[in-house]
Protein backbone atom coordinates (compact mmCIF):
# COMPACT_ATOMS: atom_id res chain seq x y z
CA UNK A 1 0.00 0.00 0.00
CA UNK A 2 1.57 3.28 -1.06
CA UNK A 3 0.34 6.86 -0.95
CA UNK A 4 2.31 7.97 -4.02
CA UNK A 5 3.72 6.42 -7.17
CA UNK A 6 7.14 4.84 -7.06
CA UNK A 7 8.72 2.65 -9.73
CA UNK A 8 8.64 -0.36 -7.40
CA UNK A 9 7.69 -0.21 -3.76
CA UNK A 10 10.45 -2.58 -2.70
CA UNK A 11 10.13 -4.47 0.53
CA UNK A 12 11.68 -7.67 1.87
CA UNK A 13 8.99 -9.94 0.44
CA UNK A 14 9.31 -8.47 -3.04
CA UNK A 15 13.09 -8.75 -2.95
CA UNK A 16 12.88 -12.38 -1.85
CA UNK A 17 10.22 -13.13 -4.44
CA UNK A 18 12.16 -11.56 -7.30
CA UNK A 19 15.47 -13.07 -6.21
CA UNK A 20 13.94 -16.55 -6.14
CA UNK A 21 12.34 -15.97 -9.54
CA UNK A 22 15.55 -14.76 -11.18
CA UNK A 23 17.59 -17.54 -9.60
CA UNK A 24 15.10 -20.14 -10.83
CA UNK A 25 15.17 -18.71 -14.35
CA UNK A 26 18.99 -18.59 -14.41
CA UNK A 27 19.18 -22.20 -13.20
CA UNK A 28 16.65 -23.34 -15.78
CA UNK A 29 18.42 -21.62 -18.67
CA UNK A 30 21.83 -22.88 -17.55
CA UNK A 31 20.50 -26.43 -17.25
CA UNK A 32 18.65 -26.26 -20.57
CA UNK A 33 21.61 -24.92 -22.52
CA UNK A 34 24.13 -27.07 -20.65
CA UNK A 35 22.23 -30.31 -21.12
CA UNK A 36 21.24 -29.31 -24.65
CA UNK A 37 24.89 -28.90 -25.60
CA UNK A 38 25.47 -32.57 -24.80
CA UNK A 39 22.15 -34.04 -25.93
CA UNK A 40 22.09 -32.05 -29.17
CA UNK A 41 25.76 -31.40 -29.90
CA UNK A 42 25.00 -29.99 -33.33
CA UNK A 43 22.40 -27.50 -32.18
CA UNK A 44 23.79 -24.00 -32.53
CA UNK A 45 24.04 -21.65 -29.56
CA UNK A 46 21.30 -19.50 -31.11
CA UNK A 47 18.98 -22.50 -31.37
CA UNK A 48 19.55 -23.45 -27.73
CA UNK A 49 18.95 -19.87 -26.60
CA UNK A 50 15.74 -19.60 -28.64
CA UNK A 51 14.44 -22.88 -27.25
CA UNK A 52 15.59 -22.17 -23.71
CA UNK A 53 13.92 -18.75 -23.57
CA UNK A 54 10.75 -20.04 -25.23
CA UNK A 55 10.29 -23.03 -22.94
CA UNK A 56 11.15 -20.95 -19.87
CA UNK A 57 8.58 -18.29 -20.80
CA UNK A 58 5.91 -20.92 -21.46
CA UNK A 59 6.61 -22.74 -18.19
CA UNK A 60 6.49 -19.44 -16.29
CA UNK A 61 3.21 -18.50 -17.97
CA UNK A 62 1.72 -21.78 -16.74
CA UNK A 63 2.87 -21.01 -13.21
CA UNK A 64 1.42 -17.48 -13.41
CA UNK A 65 -1.92 -18.70 -14.71
CA UNK A 66 -2.20 -21.37 -12.03
CA UNK A 67 -1.51 -18.99 -9.13
CA UNK A 68 -4.93 -17.26 -9.33
CA UNK A 69 -7.15 -20.34 -9.11
CA UNK A 70 -4.81 -22.03 -6.61
CA UNK A 71 -5.27 -19.04 -4.30
CA UNK A 72 -9.04 -19.36 -4.66
CA UNK A 73 -8.82 -23.03 -3.72
CA UNK A 74 -6.19 -22.82 -0.96
CA UNK A 75 -5.10 -19.72 0.94
CA UNK A 76 -1.59 -21.11 1.41
CA UNK A 77 -0.82 -20.07 -2.16
CA UNK A 78 -1.55 -16.39 -1.43
CA UNK A 79 2.15 -15.45 -0.99
CA UNK A 80 2.69 -16.42 -4.63
CA UNK A 81 0.02 -13.96 -5.71
CA UNK A 82 1.58 -11.05 -3.83
CA UNK A 83 4.15 -10.20 -6.51
CA UNK A 84 2.62 -11.97 -9.50
CA UNK A 85 2.94 -8.88 -11.70
CA UNK A 86 6.73 -9.09 -11.49
CA UNK A 87 6.46 -12.69 -12.67
CA UNK A 88 4.35 -11.52 -15.58
CA UNK A 89 6.78 -8.81 -16.64
CA UNK A 90 9.70 -11.24 -16.31
CA UNK A 91 7.84 -13.75 -18.44
CA UNK A 92 7.26 -11.09 -21.10
CA UNK A 93 10.99 -10.34 -21.31
CA UNK A 94 11.74 -14.06 -21.70
CA UNK A 95 9.13 -14.34 -24.45
CA UNK A 96 10.47 -11.18 -26.08
CA UNK A 97 13.99 -12.63 -26.06
CA UNK A 98 12.68 -15.83 -27.65
CA UNK A 99 10.84 -13.87 -30.33
CA UNK A 100 13.71 -11.47 -31.01
CA UNK A 101 16.30 -14.24 -31.38
CA UNK A 102 13.96 -16.28 -33.56
CA UNK A 103 13.19 -13.34 -35.85
CA UNK A 104 16.88 -12.50 -36.19
CA UNK A 105 17.77 -16.15 -36.81
CA UNK A 106 15.04 -16.98 -39.31
CA UNK A 107 13.86 -13.70 -40.84
CA UNK A 108 16.54 -11.01 -40.62
CA UNK A 109 18.80 -12.06 -43.48
CA UNK A 110 16.32 -11.76 -46.34
CA UNK A 111 15.26 -8.74 -48.37
CA UNK A 112 11.89 -8.42 -46.59
CA UNK A 113 11.28 -6.58 -43.34
CA UNK A 114 11.69 -9.27 -40.65
CA UNK A 115 8.29 -8.56 -39.07
CA UNK A 116 6.62 -8.66 -42.49
CA UNK A 117 8.48 -11.89 -43.14
CA UNK A 118 7.00 -13.41 -39.98
CA UNK A 119 3.52 -12.52 -41.20
CA UNK A 120 3.83 -13.55 -44.85
CA UNK A 121 6.59 -16.16 -44.79
CA UNK A 122 4.14 -19.03 -44.54
CA UNK A 123 0.60 -18.83 -45.87
CA UNK A 124 -0.64 -22.40 -45.90
CA UNK A 125 -3.61 -21.68 -43.65
CA UNK A 126 -5.41 -24.80 -44.87
CA UNK A 127 -2.74 -27.11 -43.54
CA UNK A 128 -2.28 -28.11 -39.91
CA UNK A 129 1.29 -29.33 -40.31
CA UNK A 130 2.38 -26.25 -42.28
CA UNK A 131 0.09 -23.71 -40.64
CA UNK A 132 1.79 -20.30 -40.16
CA UNK A 133 2.40 -20.69 -36.43
CA UNK A 134 4.79 -17.77 -36.02
CA UNK A 135 2.14 -15.03 -36.38
CA UNK A 136 0.28 -16.71 -33.49
CA UNK A 137 3.34 -16.25 -31.30
CA UNK A 138 3.74 -12.66 -32.48
CA UNK A 139 0.10 -11.88 -31.63
CA UNK A 140 0.56 -13.38 -28.16
CA UNK A 141 3.72 -11.31 -27.70
CA UNK A 142 1.83 -8.11 -28.57
CA UNK A 143 -0.78 -8.92 -25.89
CA UNK A 144 1.94 -9.70 -23.35
CA UNK A 145 3.68 -6.42 -24.22
CA UNK A 146 0.46 -4.50 -23.64
CA UNK A 147 0.01 -6.17 -20.29
CA UNK A 148 3.63 -5.70 -19.18
CA UNK A 149 3.53 -2.03 -20.21
CA UNK A 150 0.38 -1.39 -18.16
CA UNK A 151 1.27 -3.54 -15.18
CA UNK A 152 2.30 -0.68 -12.88
CA UNK A 153 -0.04 0.71 -10.24
CA UNK A 154 0.00 3.99 -12.18
CA UNK A 155 -2.06 2.35 -14.93
CA UNK A 156 -4.11 0.40 -12.43
CA UNK A 157 -5.16 3.61 -10.68
CA UNK A 158 -5.76 5.61 -13.86
CA UNK A 159 -7.51 2.96 -15.89
CA UNK A 160 -9.47 1.86 -12.77
CA UNK A 161 -9.30 -1.70 -11.55
CA UNK A 162 -12.24 -3.10 -13.58
CA UNK A 163 -10.83 -1.74 -16.88
CA UNK A 164 -7.33 -2.86 -15.93
CA UNK A 165 -8.62 -6.32 -15.01
CA UNK A 166 -10.54 -6.54 -18.28
CA UNK A 167 -7.40 -5.65 -20.20
CA UNK A 168 -5.30 -8.17 -18.30
CA UNK A 169 -7.81 -10.95 -18.85
CA UNK A 170 -6.44 -10.93 -22.41
CA UNK A 171 -3.70 -13.15 -20.99
CA UNK A 172 -6.05 -16.09 -21.55
CA UNK A 173 -6.28 -15.22 -25.24
CA UNK A 174 -2.48 -14.95 -25.32
CA UNK A 175 -2.23 -18.37 -23.69
CA UNK A 176 -4.56 -19.95 -26.26
CA UNK A 177 -2.53 -18.31 -29.06
CA UNK A 178 0.65 -19.75 -27.56
CA UNK A 179 -0.89 -23.23 -27.39
CA UNK A 180 -1.56 -22.85 -31.12
CA UNK A 181 1.96 -21.48 -31.68
CA UNK A 182 3.58 -24.47 -29.97
CA UNK A 183 1.17 -27.14 -31.23
CA UNK A 184 1.38 -26.03 -34.85
CA UNK A 185 5.07 -25.24 -34.70
CA UNK A 186 7.31 -27.19 -32.37
CA UNK A 187 5.01 -30.20 -32.07
CA UNK A 188 5.07 -30.65 -35.84
CA UNK A 189 8.84 -31.06 -35.83
CA UNK A 190 11.11 -32.34 -33.17
CA UNK A 191 8.73 -32.78 -30.23
CA UNK A 192 9.01 -35.99 -28.23
CA UNK A 193 6.37 -37.83 -26.26
CA UNK A 194 7.71 -36.17 -23.12
CA UNK A 195 7.47 -32.59 -24.42
CA UNK A 196 4.04 -33.26 -25.91
CA UNK A 197 2.89 -34.78 -22.63
CA UNK A 198 4.23 -31.84 -20.62
CA UNK A 199 2.28 -29.38 -22.75
CA UNK A 200 -0.89 -31.44 -22.35
CA UNK A 201 -0.32 -31.60 -18.60
CA UNK A 202 0.15 -27.82 -18.45
CA UNK A 203 -3.08 -27.23 -20.35
CA UNK A 204 -5.00 -29.58 -18.07
CA UNK A 205 -3.58 -27.77 -15.03
CA UNK A 206 -4.39 -24.27 -16.29
CA UNK A 207 -7.87 -24.90 -17.64
CA UNK A 208 -8.76 -27.49 -15.01
CA UNK A 209 -7.84 -25.26 -12.07
CA UNK A 210 -9.64 -22.27 -13.57
CA UNK A 211 -12.80 -24.24 -14.23
CA UNK A 212 -12.79 -25.84 -10.76
CA UNK A 213 -12.17 -22.48 -9.07
CA UNK A 214 -14.85 -20.88 -11.25
CA UNK A 215 -17.42 -23.49 -10.28
CA UNK A 216 -16.60 -22.99 -6.63
CA UNK A 217 -16.93 -19.24 -6.98
CA UNK A 218 -20.29 -19.55 -8.68
CA UNK A 219 -22.00 -20.47 -5.39
CA UNK A 220 -21.41 -17.16 -3.55
CA UNK A 221 -22.17 -15.30 -6.79
CA UNK A 222 -25.80 -16.36 -6.62
CA UNK A 223 -27.94 -13.40 -5.52
CA UNK A 224 -29.29 -13.74 -2.00
CA UNK A 225 -32.88 -14.61 -2.70
CA UNK A 226 -34.44 -13.31 0.50
CA UNK A 227 -37.15 -10.70 0.93
CA UNK A 228 -36.46 -7.33 2.48
CA UNK A 229 -37.82 -6.91 5.98
CA UNK A 230 -40.05 -4.04 7.03
CA UNK A 231 -37.10 -1.65 7.19
CA UNK A 232 -35.74 -2.60 3.74
CA UNK A 233 -32.91 -4.73 5.10
CA UNK A 234 -31.96 -8.27 4.04
CA UNK A 235 -31.33 -11.10 6.49
CA UNK A 236 -27.87 -12.42 5.53
CA UNK A 237 -27.59 -15.04 8.29
CA UNK A 238 -26.64 -15.54 11.91
CA UNK A 239 -23.84 -13.49 13.44
CA UNK A 240 -22.58 -16.64 15.17
CA UNK A 241 -21.74 -18.29 11.84
CA UNK A 242 -19.18 -15.54 11.07
CA UNK A 243 -15.76 -16.05 12.67
CA UNK A 244 -14.42 -13.16 14.75
CA UNK A 245 -12.60 -10.55 12.62
CA UNK A 246 -13.56 -12.45 9.47
CA UNK A 247 -16.37 -12.10 6.96
CA UNK A 248 -19.16 -13.88 5.23
CA UNK A 249 -19.62 -12.96 1.56
CA UNK A 250 -23.09 -12.56 0.06
CA UNK A 251 -24.33 -11.17 -3.24
CA UNK A 252 -26.60 -8.17 -2.88
CA UNK A 253 -27.81 -5.79 -5.58
CA UNK A 254 -25.64 -7.46 -8.21
CA UNK A 255 -22.29 -7.46 -6.43
CA UNK A 256 -20.59 -9.24 -3.56
CA UNK A 257 -20.74 -7.69 -0.11
CA UNK A 258 -18.42 -8.73 2.72
CA UNK A 259 -20.15 -8.86 6.11
CA UNK A 260 -17.54 -8.70 8.88
CA UNK A 261 -17.96 -9.62 12.51
CA UNK A 262 -16.19 -7.42 15.06
CA UNK A 263 -17.21 -8.53 18.56
CA UNK A 264 -20.98 -8.33 18.79
CA UNK A 265 -21.22 -5.97 15.85
CA UNK A 266 -21.47 -6.57 12.11
CA UNK A 267 -20.08 -4.31 9.38
CA UNK A 268 -20.72 -4.65 5.66
CA UNK A 269 -18.66 -3.26 2.80
CA UNK A 270 -18.07 -4.02 -0.85
CA UNK A 271 -16.10 -7.21 -1.32
CA UNK A 272 -14.04 -5.52 -4.05
CA UNK A 273 -10.73 -3.95 -3.06
CA UNK A 274 -10.02 -0.66 -4.83
CA UNK A 275 -6.48 -1.70 -5.66
CA UNK A 276 -6.79 -4.82 -7.80
CA UNK A 277 -10.38 -5.80 -7.00
CA UNK A 278 -9.13 -8.40 -4.54
CA UNK A 279 -11.66 -10.24 -2.31
CA UNK A 280 -11.89 -8.19 0.88
CA UNK A 281 -14.24 -10.80 2.35
CA UNK A 282 -11.33 -13.22 2.47
CA UNK A 283 -9.27 -10.75 4.45
CA UNK A 284 -9.29 -10.05 8.18
CA UNK A 285 -9.82 -7.12 10.50
CA UNK A 286 -6.39 -5.88 11.59
CA UNK A 287 -6.02 -2.74 13.75
CA UNK A 288 -9.69 -1.97 13.23
CA UNK A 289 -9.35 -2.06 9.44
CA UNK A 290 -10.39 -4.65 6.92
CA UNK A 291 -7.17 -5.83 5.28
CA UNK A 292 -7.13 -7.18 1.72
CA UNK A 293 -5.52 -10.63 1.53
CA UNK A 294 -3.81 -9.84 -1.77
CA UNK A 295 -1.66 -6.78 -1.10
CA UNK A 296 -2.64 -5.54 2.35
CA UNK A 297 -4.78 -2.53 1.36
CA UNK A 298 -6.82 -1.43 4.40
CA UNK A 299 -10.27 0.10 4.87
CA UNK A 300 -11.87 1.35 8.06
CA UNK A 301 -14.87 -0.65 9.22
CA UNK A 302 -17.12 2.30 9.93
CA UNK A 303 -16.83 4.24 6.64
CA UNK A 304 -14.79 2.10 4.19
CA UNK A 305 -12.08 4.75 3.84
CA UNK A 306 -8.42 3.87 3.97
CA UNK A 307 -6.64 5.29 7.04
CA UNK A 308 -4.76 8.55 6.37
CA UNK A 309 -2.68 9.37 4.42
CA UNK A 310 -4.18 6.88 1.97
CA UNK A 311 -7.16 7.93 -0.10
CA UNK A 312 -8.83 4.73 -1.28
CA UNK A 313 -12.38 3.96 -0.20
CA UNK A 314 -14.95 1.23 -0.76
CA UNK A 315 -18.74 1.45 -0.40
CA UNK A 316 -20.19 0.40 2.94
CA UNK A 317 -23.65 -0.82 3.86
CA UNK A 318 -25.79 -0.15 6.90
CA UNK A 319 -26.20 -3.19 9.16
CA UNK A 320 -28.16 -4.15 12.25
CA UNK A 321 -28.03 -7.23 14.47
CA UNK A 322 -31.36 -8.39 15.80
CA UNK A 323 -31.95 -11.64 17.70
CA UNK A 324 -28.52 -12.85 16.70
CA UNK A 325 -29.16 -12.35 12.99
CA UNK A 326 -27.44 -9.85 10.71
CA UNK A 327 -29.50 -7.55 8.49
CA UNK A 328 -27.89 -5.50 5.70
CA UNK A 329 -29.34 -2.61 3.72
CA UNK A 330 -28.63 -3.52 0.07
CA UNK A 331 -28.31 0.18 -0.82
CA UNK A 332 -24.74 1.40 -0.17
CA UNK A 333 -24.10 4.44 1.96
CA UNK A 334 -22.90 7.60 0.21
CA UNK A 335 -19.24 7.33 -0.77
CA UNK A 336 -16.66 7.91 1.96
CA UNK A 337 -14.01 9.04 -0.53
CA UNK A 338 -12.21 12.12 0.69
CA UNK A 339 -11.45 15.08 -1.51
CA UNK B 1 -12.65 -9.19 -9.30
CA UNK B 2 -16.06 -7.72 -9.88
CA UNK B 3 -18.95 -10.08 -10.51
CA UNK B 4 -19.43 -9.25 -14.20
CA UNK B 5 -15.79 -10.07 -14.91
CA UNK B 6 -16.06 -13.30 -12.94
CA UNK B 7 -19.05 -14.32 -15.01
CA UNK B 8 -17.18 -13.48 -18.23
CA UNK B 9 -14.17 -15.43 -16.96
CA UNK B 10 -16.39 -18.39 -16.15
CA UNK B 11 -17.66 -18.50 -19.74
CA UNK B 12 -14.42 -17.58 -21.52
CA UNK B 13 -12.13 -20.16 -19.90
CA UNK B 14 -14.08 -23.28 -20.91
CA UNK B 15 -14.46 -21.89 -24.45
CA UNK B 16 -10.73 -21.16 -24.74
CA UNK B 17 -9.97 -24.52 -23.15
CA UNK B 18 -12.03 -26.43 -25.69
CA UNK B 19 -10.46 -24.44 -28.54
CA UNK B 20 -6.94 -24.97 -27.21
CA UNK B 21 -7.40 -28.70 -26.67
CA UNK B 22 -8.97 -28.97 -30.13
CA UNK B 23 -5.96 -27.32 -31.76
CA UNK B 24 -3.57 -29.40 -29.67
CA UNK B 25 -5.35 -32.69 -30.48
CA UNK B 26 -5.52 -31.89 -34.20
CA UNK B 27 -1.85 -30.93 -34.24
CA UNK B 28 -0.79 -34.13 -32.49
CA UNK B 29 -3.05 -36.31 -34.64
CA UNK B 30 -1.79 -34.93 -37.94
CA UNK B 31 1.85 -34.32 -37.23
CA UNK B 32 4.17 -36.14 -39.58
CA UNK B 33 5.95 -39.16 -38.12
CA UNK B 34 9.69 -39.43 -38.60
CA UNK B 35 10.25 -41.67 -41.65
CA UNK B 36 11.95 -44.98 -40.93
CA UNK B 37 13.87 -46.46 -43.84
CA UNK B 38 13.00 -50.07 -44.49
CA UNK B 39 13.92 -50.30 -48.14
CA UNK B 40 15.73 -48.38 -50.78
CA UNK B 41 13.94 -45.57 -52.57
CA UNK B 42 12.75 -46.31 -56.06
CA UNK B 43 15.01 -43.57 -57.36
CA UNK B 44 17.97 -45.68 -56.38
CA UNK B 45 16.61 -48.86 -57.90
CA UNK B 46 19.26 -48.77 -60.59
CA UNK B 47 21.85 -49.18 -57.90
CA UNK B 48 20.05 -52.37 -56.87
CA UNK B 49 21.82 -52.56 -53.55
CA UNK B 50 20.20 -55.66 -52.12
CA UNK B 51 20.37 -55.21 -48.38
CA UNK B 52 21.68 -58.70 -47.77
CA UNK B 53 24.61 -57.97 -50.00
CA UNK B 54 25.62 -54.91 -48.07
CA UNK B 55 28.54 -55.57 -45.83
CA UNK B 56 28.14 -54.30 -42.32
CA UNK B 57 31.78 -53.90 -41.55
CA UNK B 58 31.54 -52.17 -38.23
CA UNK B 59 32.00 -48.77 -39.80
CA UNK B 60 29.97 -46.45 -37.63
CA UNK B 61 29.42 -42.74 -37.52
CA UNK B 62 30.21 -40.90 -34.34
CA UNK B 63 26.58 -39.78 -34.06
CA UNK B 64 23.86 -42.36 -33.37
CA UNK B 65 21.19 -43.28 -35.86
CA UNK B 66 23.12 -43.42 -39.14
CA UNK B 67 24.26 -46.79 -40.48
CA UNK B 68 27.10 -47.18 -42.91
CA UNK B 69 27.74 -50.14 -45.16
CA UNK B 70 29.85 -51.00 -48.17
CA UNK B 71 29.32 -53.23 -51.18
CA UNK B 72 30.68 -53.81 -54.65
CA UNK B 73 28.65 -54.06 -57.80
CA UNK B 74 29.53 -53.95 -61.48
CA UNK B 75 33.14 -53.50 -60.51
CA UNK B 76 32.41 -50.36 -58.56
CA UNK B 77 32.74 -49.79 -54.85
CA UNK B 78 29.73 -48.30 -53.11
CA UNK B 79 28.93 -46.80 -49.78
CA UNK B 80 25.46 -47.16 -48.28
CA UNK B 81 24.48 -44.46 -45.83
CA UNK B 82 21.19 -45.25 -44.11
CA UNK B 83 19.84 -42.86 -41.45
CA UNK B 84 17.16 -44.46 -39.30
CA UNK B 85 15.66 -41.01 -38.75
CA UNK B 86 15.96 -37.56 -40.24
CA UNK B 87 19.30 -36.18 -39.05
CA UNK B 88 17.74 -32.72 -38.87
CA UNK B 89 20.18 -31.24 -41.38
CA UNK B 90 18.68 -30.77 -44.84
CA UNK B 91 21.96 -29.99 -46.55
CA UNK B 92 24.33 -32.77 -45.55
CA UNK B 93 27.03 -33.64 -48.06
CA UNK B 94 29.09 -36.84 -47.84
CA UNK B 95 32.84 -36.64 -48.44
CA UNK B 96 35.64 -39.18 -48.46
CA UNK B 97 38.54 -37.82 -46.47
CA UNK B 98 42.09 -39.20 -46.14
CA UNK B 99 42.26 -38.02 -42.55
CA UNK B 100 39.95 -37.48 -39.61
CA UNK B 101 38.63 -33.90 -39.35
CA UNK B 102 40.27 -32.12 -36.45
CA UNK B 103 37.44 -29.71 -35.80
CA UNK B 104 34.48 -28.29 -37.67
CA UNK B 105 36.37 -27.75 -40.94
CA UNK B 106 36.81 -30.25 -43.74
CA UNK B 107 40.38 -31.53 -44.02
CA UNK B 108 42.42 -30.97 -47.17
CA UNK B 109 42.13 -33.55 -49.91
CA UNK B 110 38.47 -34.48 -49.38
CA UNK B 111 36.46 -35.88 -52.29
CA UNK B 112 32.75 -35.13 -52.64
CA UNK B 113 30.69 -38.32 -52.86
CA UNK B 114 27.14 -36.94 -52.92
CA UNK B 115 24.28 -35.55 -50.86
CA UNK B 116 22.05 -37.07 -48.21
CA UNK B 117 18.31 -36.60 -48.39
CA UNK B 118 16.57 -36.52 -45.04
CA UNK B 119 15.96 -40.00 -43.69
CA UNK B 120 16.34 -41.70 -47.08
CA UNK B 121 19.14 -44.21 -47.56
CA UNK B 122 21.58 -43.33 -50.29
CA UNK B 123 24.14 -45.33 -52.18
CA UNK B 124 27.20 -43.36 -53.21
CA UNK B 125 29.91 -44.73 -55.46
CA UNK B 126 33.47 -44.34 -54.35
CA UNK B 127 35.83 -42.87 -56.93
CA UNK B 128 38.40 -45.27 -58.33
CA UNK B 129 41.28 -43.39 -56.80
CA UNK B 130 39.91 -44.01 -53.30
CA UNK B 131 41.34 -47.07 -51.54
CA UNK B 132 38.97 -49.90 -50.70
CA UNK B 133 39.45 -49.33 -47.04
CA UNK B 134 41.03 -46.67 -44.98
CA UNK B 135 40.15 -43.04 -44.81
CA UNK B 136 36.99 -41.52 -43.44
CA UNK B 137 33.48 -40.69 -44.54
CA UNK B 138 32.57 -37.20 -43.42
CA UNK B 139 29.06 -35.72 -43.37
CA UNK B 140 29.30 -31.94 -43.68
CA UNK B 141 26.72 -29.17 -43.41
CA UNK B 142 27.66 -26.25 -45.70
CA UNK B 143 24.99 -24.01 -44.16
CA UNK B 144 26.40 -24.40 -40.67
CA UNK B 145 29.94 -24.80 -41.97
CA UNK B 146 30.48 -27.71 -39.65
CA UNK B 147 31.30 -31.38 -39.76
CA UNK B 148 28.16 -33.22 -38.70
CA UNK B 149 29.49 -36.78 -38.39
CA UNK B 150 32.54 -38.85 -39.19
CA UNK B 151 33.02 -42.59 -39.75
CA UNK B 152 36.28 -44.41 -40.24
CA UNK B 153 36.37 -46.89 -43.11
CA UNK B 154 37.86 -49.91 -41.42
CA UNK B 155 39.79 -52.54 -43.34
CA UNK B 156 37.62 -55.28 -44.83
CA UNK B 157 37.05 -58.24 -42.53
CA UNK B 158 36.93 -56.42 -39.26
Amino acid sequence: MSEHYVAVGWNRQKKLYDSATLAGIALYLAAFIGVGTFVQPFATAETLIIRGLGTCALALLHVILCIGPLCRLDRRFLPLLYNRRHLGVTMFFLAFGHGAFAIIQFHALGDVNPLVSVLVGETRFGSITNFPFQPLGLAALVILLLMAATSHDFWLANLTAPVWKRLHMAVYVAYALLIGHVSLGFLQGEATTVTTGLLALGMVAVFGLHIIAGLRESVPDRPLDRPLNDTGFVDVGALAEIRESCAKTVTLAGERVAVFRHGDQAFAMSNVCQHQNGPLGEGRIIDGCVTCPWHGYQYRLEDGASPPPFTEAVPTFETTVRDGRVFVNPKPRPSARRA
Amino acid sequence: MIRSLRLAHRVALPVLGVASFGIFAAAVATRPQPPITTQYPAALASDRPNRSEVLALGDTFDVPGISLGRFEENGKKWLLIAPNRDPGRPDLLAYWSPMKPAGKELPAGVILLGALSGAASVSLSLPTNVPASGGFVVLYSPADRTVFATAQLLPTGR
